[in-house]
């Protein structure tokens, strides 16, 4: 029962990587980044590992999308209208 | 124990529709924080069908992190020139 | 007496779990299917809190009282002041690209 989970989440992650991928638009991609981060920390849960899935949900889903944000904010993406 | 793990990732599944095919950018950034409170369920729910407590220090510092997550993203990702959230 | 009281608990606690999910199930629904923004906010505050506080529910009721359990109304107490804060910072963010919502037309708003 525990494997139906775990491949069904190695799908969604696998979905989430090609959407990030290919859209067209930048902040799209910027949004589905964290969601990336939670399915890696679920993974590292079920494989008995607690000290990386904590700095995975320190960096992965904290402060890189953070840090990808404030960039995306500081250039001039977007501002052409 | 497992079902119910089943059914949230299921939900999650769902709910990842609204994230690829939404029209404006506010509808992807509340799928997205419906996505991760799921997660964090789904977080909880494992703590407790291996029987670690240390799981659940894992889910209190995922939930702080993604809090602040979309606190950033709200705040900062706008499009500039019609006055902001904080002006 | 301390099993049946066990068994009592989980089976009180299998109850909130169906509950919860079921409300998670009416939020990924009502996501999907609302036509507007701002029926999507409404589904995406309330069912969901609703929803995280039945599964909460039902663990601190399987753990009893311990320290664990307190970790968890921490948790609870958390997600039940900051999920509001998220929606709401979410609909003021909608004002930049003044969206009006379908029930209004322009000459409502002129009048």
């Amino acid at each position: 029962m525990i494997d139906i989970i775990f491949h069904l989440l190695f799908l969604f992650l696998i979905i989430t990587a090609f959407f990030m991928v290919f859209t067209k638009d930048l902040s799209n991609s910027v949004i589905t980044l964290p969601l990336f981060g939670a399915i890696l920390v679920i993974i590292f849960v079920i494989l008995q590992a607690p000290g990386v899935a904590l700095a995975a949900a320190i960096m992965t889903a904290g402060l890189t999308t953070a840090f990808f944000v404030i960039t995306i904010n500081k250039t001039e993406y977007g501002r052409n209208e | 124990m497992l079902y119910f793990i089943l059914a949230i990732v299921l939900c999650a599944i769902l709910t990842f529709y609204r994230v690829i095919k939404g029209p404006s950018l506010p509808d992807r950034l509340v799928a997205m924080n419906s996505i991760g409170v799921m997660f964090l369920l789904v977080l909880v729910l494992l703590s407790y069908y291996f029987e670690r407590k240390i799981f659940v220090d894992v889910a209190l510092v995922y939930g702080v992190s993604f809090f602040i997550n979309v606190l950033i993203m709200a705040k900062y990702l706008k499009k500039p020139g019609k006055g902001g959230v904080g002006d | 007496m301390i099993d049946f009281n066990l068994s009592v608990r989980q089976l009180f606690a299998f109850v909130f779990f169906i509950a919860g999910i079921y409300f998670l199930l009416s939020t990924a629904v009502g996501l999907i299917r609302f036509p507007n923004l701002y029926t999507r906010l409404h589904a995406g505050s309330k069912c969901l809190m609703a929803g995280g506080i039945s599964v909460f529910m039902g663990c601190i009721l399987l753990e009893g009282i311990s320290f664990v359990s307190l970790k968890l109304i921490v948790i609870m107490v958390f997600l039940f002041i900051t999920n509001p804060i998220a929606i709401h910072v979410i609909a003021s963010f909608d004002n930049n690209y003044n969206l009006i919502p379908k029930t209004y037309t322009k000459e409502d708003l002129d009048k």
